[in-house]
């Protein structure tokens, strides 16, 4: 409530130039105020001291916006814009604290008003914190920025608590912000075990849904619906947990519905890429192989990443199913440190064997086989059949069905293994794919075409 | 009338002389320039004895003296005169002394050392110039270079002591970037790249060319940013006499000439290196917004731009080169006269590479291949110079010049990537079509007045404006990837892409500097104001897929942008940064005083001290990008530079120098900008840093030179340089490799320069047409980058170009009475790093590379020459590597040219 009493102060002396100094909240008052009342709000600075939105206010970003040496509160309902060349970072000493319901989640979207909106009309929401992460020297700088102490992630703090993500939506995000590089949706970079993803969608970005730069932060609740590129992406040696995730790819443009990488430039650097995820549903946009813009598979597990894989669906998946691509992954799956099991692949348009399921790179170097590692002869557990899930596939509108909305409960009955009781997992998920007879999905999602 | 009669009188004296001794001084007096002999010039003894002779109607002289040593002037009406000092004559012998004399901007005082400057052509007056110096200094002259087949400046520095020239950055003593400054007569040349550090040597075609100079210590006169020194380049003076000359060149190259290369359809006027318009912005293209695929005019506007992507093979023509000068010195009485140099130059070359890289991953020591692939480049360069020199001397105590010079560089090239993308885990080919023009214009007027009852006060002063320009109309990237087969279109950055952009720079200044005497000192002072404003500007645009049939990107770039498509399928879409456009300001207030005075009859030490009060502004923000522009940038540094230099005249013919300074090295505009910007070549993002401070450094000279004979030297020296706060490019993201600017902990530099210039003769009179001269450096630096390292992999490690060794040889055997004149050089540098490497990948070294080459001058008629040059006649191959294996390998091949110069007047 301090923050707030400041923000409202913030307003008064804006409007009135008038506003006691003595309270408890000490701090100058500076940045941007919003007064009582005032619908609409631009966001143009750095916020640098603890601070409240609310619902009663839309937040226009303006800039890159950079949270430092500050708690961000966002109330339940409230709604933020961004346009072109904005987005909101959490600093790796800032915490964010946005906690949505399922009737009021917090919406980040696009400025441009609804009908127009585009995948990329603002950047995105960045959380950065200063758990491990495998570069050389234990500490990066976030691309996109202008580099300097704030843009730095990474560091030795396994526990570091970017703050907390629950019932937010994240929609058309990705702008370029600088170079060739497009913001994700959701960038986490070096976030700890105390930080808190849960019941997020990133819904049409232009980059990847949810980018992992290394830490041990979890995702729970993960919904990643149309992206440009990947759906999940790791790297630089993430080592958290997930449970419930959901990818849909885009119809055309989508490239994988994972793509999992340790470190590009030295594939056996520590900590290595290792998460631990379970019940997850990964869709593609089945159309004949070769038939869309960027090839189209349901998971690449890449230069030295190892991590496992269960109860999980690849579906649809328009050129390949699972591919472990260089020798130093194909390693850590010789090595039983790479495993998918309790999944079931599926594709409607090919029968997987031993040249359909994965795509042969030239970098593989040895005589691995996907199939021969996880397809149903190998791993018991695994299996390909009808999941029965077109329900989750993309569907343009129509005056029939202007908004449609996906479903992600498989008709067919898929049971998997049992998730470890460790406190995070929900251990009663025994069936395949994010979503059994709950559809946690509802109310807080959205799935706009514009 | 009076002279000629002066003339007959002294030599009847000297004829009565030479009757009783056998021994003295002979010689031939020449004009610099066009090695006619100078008639009826004196030629006299200062010190020793007193005599006076002038040359005959050959330009011969004999001056008979009995043995000693003597100090004698050699001088001439509309020449700059020459000291020639502790000239030895043994008992019954004449000592030969040929002199060649550069026509005037000056004019004679009464100056014991050099009067005016010295021709510093040729390769004695360049030496005689440095021994006279007052700081280290190595120099070229135009003599030299065309020895060579070096074509412009950026070519021929490479044979200077220490210097070499990484890409279009010049390093000298392994310092570049903003270590190593180039001034053209004095002044700094803009930069005509964006990011502010290359000079553009190669606009400087040695038709125009009279020196090379490169100061190695600092002196209160000069620019304070000094580190690894600066190269002065001297533009040709005009010549005394009427003088027209033609050059005509051919060559061929066995890469590029006749051989299949890269190419692209182009415009009409391709072969003048200039764009017809076919390469401009679409008129369609809104001037008041940024193109967005709602735009009602997106379509219109997406079919304005032209439909070629993509390159093809050609021909490549054997090279080509004009180059036409006129100059005459137009006299009057009273020693008024107005000289004047008109020349012009145009030149053409196909160039064409094909190399093999790839990139790698690092996992313990081992390497292990990620991209691979093959880069075939052709290119047509197209140079164009033009020069006018005016000097007009009101008397012999005043005179002006004015100098006009324009150069511009095209480089038209196309490149195709091909091979495996790690990063897509498909085949890619990548095509970047790019037109890249360059453009200098520098002017100066400048004076020199002699004041005073004696001439003493020199009043020297200039006034310059120059404009750089760099343009780069519709570069066009456009990248597939192929998967099983399946060949498609990849829509990203840097794929379907065209780029358009110009950078401005205009620079005017002015300078006015006073040597006067005071007491037993020699004082120089002087002051300067330097303005210059630079704007750049650039707009990109993609061509993105709005349609629903994937089938279509699978299309040949044309078929697929066609009219057919556009529209319906595809959109162009502007993608113009916020940072694409800036405008700066910089502006440096100079002021110095310095005093020289002679300590004892052999120490000359001059003591000076510089101000410098430097300012950089910098705006940016484009309109056709939305978002909040980056904050201005406005600084202000004020910098005192001292410096000492000493030399000790070990006897008349050798010196011992010492200089110690210490001077600044700045950041450039964007460097202390806090913004992101990108830079398309290197295809990484580059971040400013707005809390970088100026480093300093303080420099350490050593140098012992010994001038046997005016065209022979001995020199050895040794240098130490350490850095405060060197500013340092650091690796921050490890994704794309982004970089950023640190202040690093430190650097040291040190070295050793060896030089060594001498005839044969020395060894038997057989050999005396052959020449030797040699110069070899030896240089160890570190850079501590301590917490600055960021991601970058070294901490420590040799600063970023630098070769511990660099080598040249040359040896000419002249053969006068043939007119027959052969020179083979030798130049070689050490391994150096082209790239400094991150996130545990080592760095990248470019490897040594040897090169040879052989050039043959025959004199044909009275008017007419031939050269035939070979260049690179080891077929040596540019390579460079990570730990021990090849990243980037290609073959410049070899180029043989033949040129005839004609100088029918």
């Amino acid at each position: 409530m301090k923050s707030v009493r400041s923000w409202a102060c913030a307003g008064a002396l804006a409007v009135l130039a008038a506003c006691g100094g003595d309270d408890d909240n000490g701090n100058t008052i500076q940045g941007d105020t919003c007064a009582p009342g005032q619908a609409s709000c631009e966001i143009t600075q750095d916020i640098t001291s603890d601070t409240t939105w609310t619902q009663e206010h839309t937040y226009v970003l303006k800039a890159n916006v950079f949270v430092k040496n500050a708690t961000l509160t966002i109330e339940p309902g409230t709604v933020i814009q961004g346009g072109v060349n904005t987005s909101l970072a959490i600093t790796s000493t800032a915490r964010i604290d946005a906690q949505g319901t399922a009737a009021e989640p917090i919406v980040f979207t696009s400025v441009v008003p609804e009908g127009s909106r585009q995948a990329g009309n603002w950047g995105g929401l960045v959380l950065l914190g200063k758990a491990p992460i495998n570069v050389q020297g234990g500490v990066d700088n976030i691309e996109g920025y202008p580099e300097s102490e704030e843009t730095q992630y990474g560091g030795t703090d396994a526990a570091h608590d970017c703050g907390t993500l629950k019932y937010v939506r994240i929609e058309f995000a990705g702008f370029r912000l600088g170079g060739n590089n497009e913001l994700n949706g959701l960038t986490v970079g070096g976030c700890g075990t105390k930080t808190t993803v849960d019941y997020v969608q990133v819904h049409r970005g232009l980059d990847d849904g949810v980018e992992m730069f290394g830490g041990t932060a979890n995702l729970k609740h993960v919904v990643i619906t149309l992206p440009d590129d990947d759906g999940l992406d790791w790297d630089q040696g993430w080592t958290g947990k997930g449970q419930f995730i959901i990818v849909q790819q885009n119809r055309l443009l989508g490239n994988h519905g994972i793509e999992a990488d340790n470190s590009a430039s030295s594939p056996n650097a520590t900590p290595r890429s290792n998460p631990t995820l379970w019940n997850m549903t990964l869709i593609g946009s089945n159309r004949d192989k070769g038939s869309a813009a960027q090839t189209q598979g349901g998971a690449i597990l890449r230069v030295g990443s190892a991590g496992s894989i269960s109860n999980a669906i690849f579906a649809y998946f328009n050129d390949f199913s699972l591919d472990v691509a260089g020798p130093d992954s194909i390693a850590q799956a010789n090595a039983g440190a790479l495993t998918v099991k309790h999944t079931t692949f599926w594709s409607s348009k090919v029968s997987y064997d031993a040249t359909s399921f994965a795509v042969k790179s030239s970098s593989d170097g040895s005589d691995f086989n996907e199939w021969m590692k996880f397809g149903p002869e190998a791993e018991a557990t695994n299996s390909v059949v009808d999941p029965k899930l077109s329900k989750g596939l993309y569907v343009a509108p129509s005056s029939s069905n202007p908004k449609p909305v996906p479903g992600f409960k498989p008709e067919a009955a898929l049971t998997g293994g049992t998730p470890p009781a460790d406190g995070f997992f929900d251990a009663s998920a025994t069936f395949r794919g994010a979503v059994g007879d709950v559809n946690w999905l509802d109310g807080w999602t959205a799935f706009p075409e514009s | 009338m009076r002279r000629i009669t002066f003339l007959m009188l002294l030599a009847a004296l000297s004829g009565t002389a030479q009757a009783q001794v056998s021994a003295g001084i002979r010689g031939r007096l020449t004009d610099a320039k066009t090695g006619e002999p100078l008639l009826v010039c004196p030629v006299t003894v200062i010190a020793g004895a007193e005599a006076f002779v002038e040359t005959d109607l050959e330009g011969k002289f004999a001056l008979p003296l009995p043995p000693g040593t003597y100090d004698v002037r050699f001088w001439c009406d509309q020449y700059e005169g020459v000291d020639a000092k502790g000239l030895r004559v043994a008992e019954g012998l004449f000592t030969e002394r040929n002199i060649a004399l550069k026509p005037v901007e000056g004019s004679f005082a009464e100056e014991l050392v050099v009067i005016g400057t010295v021709d510093t052509k040729s390769e004695s007056g360049l030496l005689l110039q440095r021994k006279l110096a007052n700081t280290v200094q190595d120099a070229i002259g135009s003599e030299q270079i065309s020895r060579s087949p070096d074509s412009n400046a950026g070519d021929a520095v490479k044979r200077v002591t220490s210097a070499t020239v990484v890409g279009r950055n010049v390093f000298l003593r392994g310092l570049g970037g903003r270590y190593a400054s180039t001034v053209v007569n004095g002044v700094a040349l803009p930069s005509t790249d964006p990011d502010g550090h290359q000079a553009p040597l190669d606009l400087f075609p040695n038709a125009l060319l009279s020196t090379l100079t490169v100061q190695k210590t600092f002196s209160a006169e000069m620019g304070g940013a000094f580190a690894g020194g600066v190269l002065g380049i001297e533009t040709n003076a005009y010549p005394a006499t009427l003088q027209t000359q033609v050059k005509l060149s051919l060559g061929v190259n066995t890469q590029s000439t006749f051989r299949s290369r890269r190419t692209y359809e182009g415009g009409s006027l391709d072969f003048l290196g200039m764009d017809d318009g076919s390469r401009g912005l679409p008129d369609s293209v809104p001037s008041d917004r940024a193109l967005s695929t709602r735009d009602p005019q997106a379509e219109q506007v997406s079919e304005g731009f032209s439909n070629v992507w993509s390159s093809r093979t050609s021909r490549g023509l054997p090279n080509g080169g004009l180059s036409v000068s006129v100059g005459n010195t137009h006299q009057w009485g009273g020693g008024r006269a107005l000289g004047y140099l008109a020349s012009a130059t145009f030149s053409r070359s196909d160039a064409a590479t094909a190399a093999d890289a790839q990139t790698f991953r690092i996992s313990d020591e081992d390497l292990i291949p990620k991209d691979i692939y093959r880069s075939e480049y052709g290119a047509t360069n197209t140079n164009l110079g033009a020069l006018l020199n005016l000097g007009y001397q009101v008397d012999t105590r005043n005179d002006v010049s004015l100098l006009a010079l324009f150069s511009r560089s095209t480089e038209d090239s196309a490149q195709l990537l091909s091979g495996f993308s790690d990063t897509d885990s498909a085949n890619f080919d990548a095509t970047r079509l790019k037109f890249a023009q360059r453009l200098l214009s520098f002017n100066q007027l400048r004076g020199t007045h002699r004041l005073g009852a004696d001439g003493a006060f020199v009043l020297r002063w200039q006034g310059n404006l120059s404009m750089t320009q760099s343009e780069e109309p519709d570069t066009r990237d456009l990248m597939y990837l192929e998967n099983d087969g399946v060949r498609r279109f990849r829509q990203a950055a840097n794929s379907g892409e065209r780029f358009f952009s110009t950078l401005r720079d205009t620079s005017g200044g002015a300078s006015v500097s006073l040597r006067f005497p005071l007491g037993r000192l020699e004082m120089h002072a002087g002051g300067s104001a330097q303005l210059s404003q630079r704007g750049f500007d650039a707009r990109r645009f993609a061509f993105i897929f709005v349609g629903d049939d994937p089938a279509l990107l699978g299309l040949p770039a044309e078929e697929m942008f066609s009219t057919e498509n556009v529209g319906p399928a595809f959109l162009a879409e502007e993608r113009t940064f916020l940072t694409d456009r800036y405008d700066g300001f910089q502006s440096l207030y100079a002021g110095f005083l310095s005093a020289e005075a002679s300590v004892t009859e052999r120490l000359r030490a001059i003591v000076g001290a510089r101000l410098e009060v430097f300012t950089q502004r910098l705006d940016s923000g484009s309109p056709f990008a939305q978002g909040q522009a980056p904050a201005s940038t406005d600084r202000t540094t004020v910098d005192p530079m001292p410096a000492l230099n000493l030399i000790y005249a070990v006897t008349d013919k050798a010196n011992l120098r010492a200089g110690y300074s210490f001077t600044v090295a700045r950041p450039q505009f964007r460097e202390i900008a806090p913004f992101l910007y990108y830079d398309a070549l290197r295809r990484r993002s580059v971040s400013g840093n707005p809390d970088l401070v100026s480093s300093r450094i303080h420099n350490a000279d050593l140098r012992w030179e010994w001038f046997p004979t005016e065209k022979e030297l001995l020199s050895v020296g040794g240098f130490y340089k350490r850095f405060i706060d060197p500013i340092e490019q650091v690796v921050v993201s490890s994704i794309q490799g982004d970089v950023g600017y640190r202040n690093a902990v430190g650097a040291n530099a040190v070295g050793l320069e060896l030089e060594g210039r001498a005839s044969l003769s020395r060894v038997s009179e057989a050999l005396s047409p052959l020449r030797v001269g040699a110069n070899l450096s030896l240089i160890y630096s570190r850079v501590n980058l301590g917490s600055s390292q960021q991601i970058s992999t070294s901490e420590s490690r040799p600063l970023q170009g630098q070769s511990p060794y660099v080598a040249n040889l040359n040896v000419t055997y002249a053969q006068d009475s043939w007119g027959t004149e052969v020179t083979l050089l030798y130049n070689v540098f050490g391994r150096r790093i082209s790239e400094v490497g991150f996130n545990r990948l080592p760095d990248t070294y470019e490897q040594p590379l040897h090169r040879v080459d052989l050039t043959l001058t025959q004199k044909l008629s009275k008017d007419l020459r031939l050269k035939l040059t070979g260049s690179n006649l080891l077929n040596q191959s540019t390579v460079l590597r990570q730990l021990d294996t090849d990243v980037f390998r290609y073959r410049p091949g070899l180029t043989a040219a033949a040129q005839v110069e004609w100088s029918p007047l």
